[in-house]
């Protein structure tokens, strides 16, 4: 089963959705409340998990 | 002739019983003081809210500017010409008494200058106000953050755990009367006494309850449920989206709380709406003050699969809004005709006898009242900036989505950020001189990503507040209809020229 993963608009361009795309469907929201680790890092939300690194790549690995 | 506007955030009006909609409470909602406004007033049946969410809708009320066309939540700009300044033209005192704290964050400015007496009751929700002490309630933080995002002792913007260190000074479960809206509505009433020799006022009750947390004191805490509310387990405030998948998933125990906790908080709101009502009989304000009690937008409890609002198609729970003005001069009990957020403004300078501004989106609702219009407005458009754009007649609603994947400019005096507005503005390198037709001034423009709220049009009958009934598809002649009347509605307002781009609409 595909996680869900939801990212914030302001958090990620196009090249950030195609590296989490083995990951699974990206849905993406105009803010999930994370600002602060929006403003500081790349971030995406895994099965309702905060998941945070330098580059959104990095957060598909870490899966 | 006072003037007197209260909002009351996020109000569905499907809790009121002076609406006849019910979407899915099992049980009534108490609201006996907007009730009996709602006998002493006007009643709005068909109204709109135009820009969400929160400060777009007062941009609308500040300065009459359908604002999500051009650009999202942010400042006053330079060329808006404030309510609060037109009154003072014309030898009015003016108050703003808020908890609305987003007026001194980053994204909002400008609002609330013009006020010649501003009272703000801090502490709601983010706001950046008690730092001690440094651990706070565990028992509160249970119930508010997931301690992983929001470390209580993490020194980042916008960290739910503040909420937790405000609402123990305000000291909000001891006592209703320690409440936001209590110490709201009860600094409003102290406001009206103090300068009732004032010969004209114009006074603007922003009280940011309902808006979650939905953490209320007793008795309303337990009013709706037989869960004790100060269970650690069951959340007061949840995240926006998906309520089946995501952060924001809830089980039916917990959404059936947040629920009861909603309910709770709006019964707890017209309990102190009422000791308004109160100074109002008791100063005989009634025959010199036009009163208009609005809200902001709706929030979605399971409705459509979705809790909050932002991310989800711009349903009438949202949209539709609860409006009541009374007049001195009386008017109907009840009025059909569409209206929209935008015109409370031109209706309260109306009021004041003051000019209103050419370039307002808004028209005045008093001839309505006087029964010298039976219609102010042909169409209504709604919704939320770089999303989807949505249009009334008053029978229909039409939403129309946007291309993900084509960008919506940002029009502003400002580099505001175009996301992320709780943040420091951030420089716009790309941004790029452009006009607008509401001033001669050039403004910045600047692109960011569109958010699609849909794929495909909705359409709704307004008999069909549910909008469980999905029209699209269903009846051609309709939908075309409601297609033109977005056309005509955009061209009314002269909306940027991208919006047709990607709402892939042929410019009529």
């Amino acid at each position: 089963m595909q996680p869900t993963i939801e990212c914030c608009l302001h958090n990620l361009d196009s090249d950030d959705r195609a590296a989490l795309a083995p990951l699974g469907t990206v849905s993406t929201a105009p803010c999930l409340g994370h600002c602060d680790t929006c403003r500081t890092d790349s971030f995406a939300v895994v099965d309702g998990e905060l998941v945070t690194a330098t580059e959104h790549a990095a957060i598909t690995e870490q899966q | 002739m006072n003037v007197l506007l209260v909002s009351i955030d996020s109000l569905r009006r499907d809790v009121l019983s002076a609406y006849e909609e019910s979407v899915g409470f099992e049980y009534a909602v108490e609201t006996p003081n907007l009730d009996r406004f709602a006998e002493r007033a006007t009643v709005f049946d068909t109204h709109y809210a135009g820009s969400l969410p929160c400060m777009p809708a007062r941009r609308e009320w500040h300065a009459g500017i359908r604002e999500f066309l051009w650009r999202p939540w942010g400042p006053i700009e330079p060329f808006d010409e404030h309510v609060a300044a037109c009154a003072r033209n014309e030898g009015y005192l003016s108050a703003l008494i808020t908890d609305h704290y987003h007026y001194v964050q980053h994204g909002a400015s400008g609002y609330y200058e013009d006020y010649n007496a501003v009272e703000l009751v801090r502490g709601h929700e983010y706001d950046a106000w008690k730092t001690a002490p440094r651990q706070p309630d565990d028992r509160l933080l249970d119930q508010t953050v997931d301690r992983a995002t929001d470390p209580p002792h993490g020194t980042g913007y916008v960290n739910r755990s503040a909420y937790a260190r405000n609402a123990a000074a305000r000291a909000v479960e001891a006592d209703e009367s320690n409440a936001f809206a209590a110490r709201t509505f009860r600094r409003a009433s102290e406001w009206l006494r103090a300068n009732d020799d004032w010969s004209d006022r114009f006074c603007y009750v922003d009280s940011f309850d309902v808006h979650e947390p939905f953490h209320v004191p007793e008795p309303y805490a337990s009013m709706y449920t037989d869960e004790d509310p100060r269970d650690p387990d069951l959340p007061i405030w949840p995240y926006y989206g998906r309520t089946d998948e995501g952060q924001s998933q809830l089980s039916e125990r917990e959404l059936a709380f947040v629920r009861a906790q909603f309910a709770g908080k709006v019964t707890m709101t017209d309990r102190w709406f009422g000791e308004l009502l109160d100074t109002l009989d008791e100063l005989g304000a009634w025959t010199e003050t036009v009163v208009i009690v609005t809200s902001d937008h709706g929030f979605l409890l399971g409705e459509h699969g979705w809790v909050g609002k932002n991310h989800p198609p711009v349903y009438d729970i949202l949209a539709r809004t609860p409006l009541f003005v009374h007049h001195p001069d009386g008017g109907p009990d009840r009025i059909g005709a569409l209206s929209s957020a935008v015109d409370l403004y031109p209706t309260m300078l109306d009021a004041m006898d003051a000019p209103i501004p050419e370039h307002t989106h808004g028209d005045s609702l008093l001839p309505l009242l006087s029964g010298d219009a039976d219609a102010v407005r042909e169409r209504a458009l709604y919704g939320y900036w770089g999303a989807s754009v949505n249009v009334t007649d008053g029978e229909y609603t039409y939403l129309h989505p946007t291309d993900p994947d084509a960008p919506t400019p940002c029009f502003s005096t400002t580099q505001m950020n175009a996301r992320g507005f709780p943040l420091p503005p951030t420089p716009k390198v790309d941004a790029e001189p452009a006009s607008i037709p509401q001033t001669d001034a050039p403004v910045w423009r600047f692109e960011a990503e569109s958010h699609a709220q849909h794929d495909t049009p909705m359409l709704f009958s307004l008999a069909d507040y549910e909008q469980t009934d999905d029209l699209a598809g269903e009846n051609d002649e309709i939908e075309r209809r409601m297609r033109e009347e977005l056309i005509t509605g955009l061209g009314e307002l002269d909306a940027p020229a991208e919006t047709y781009e990607r709402l892939d609409l042929n410019r009529g």
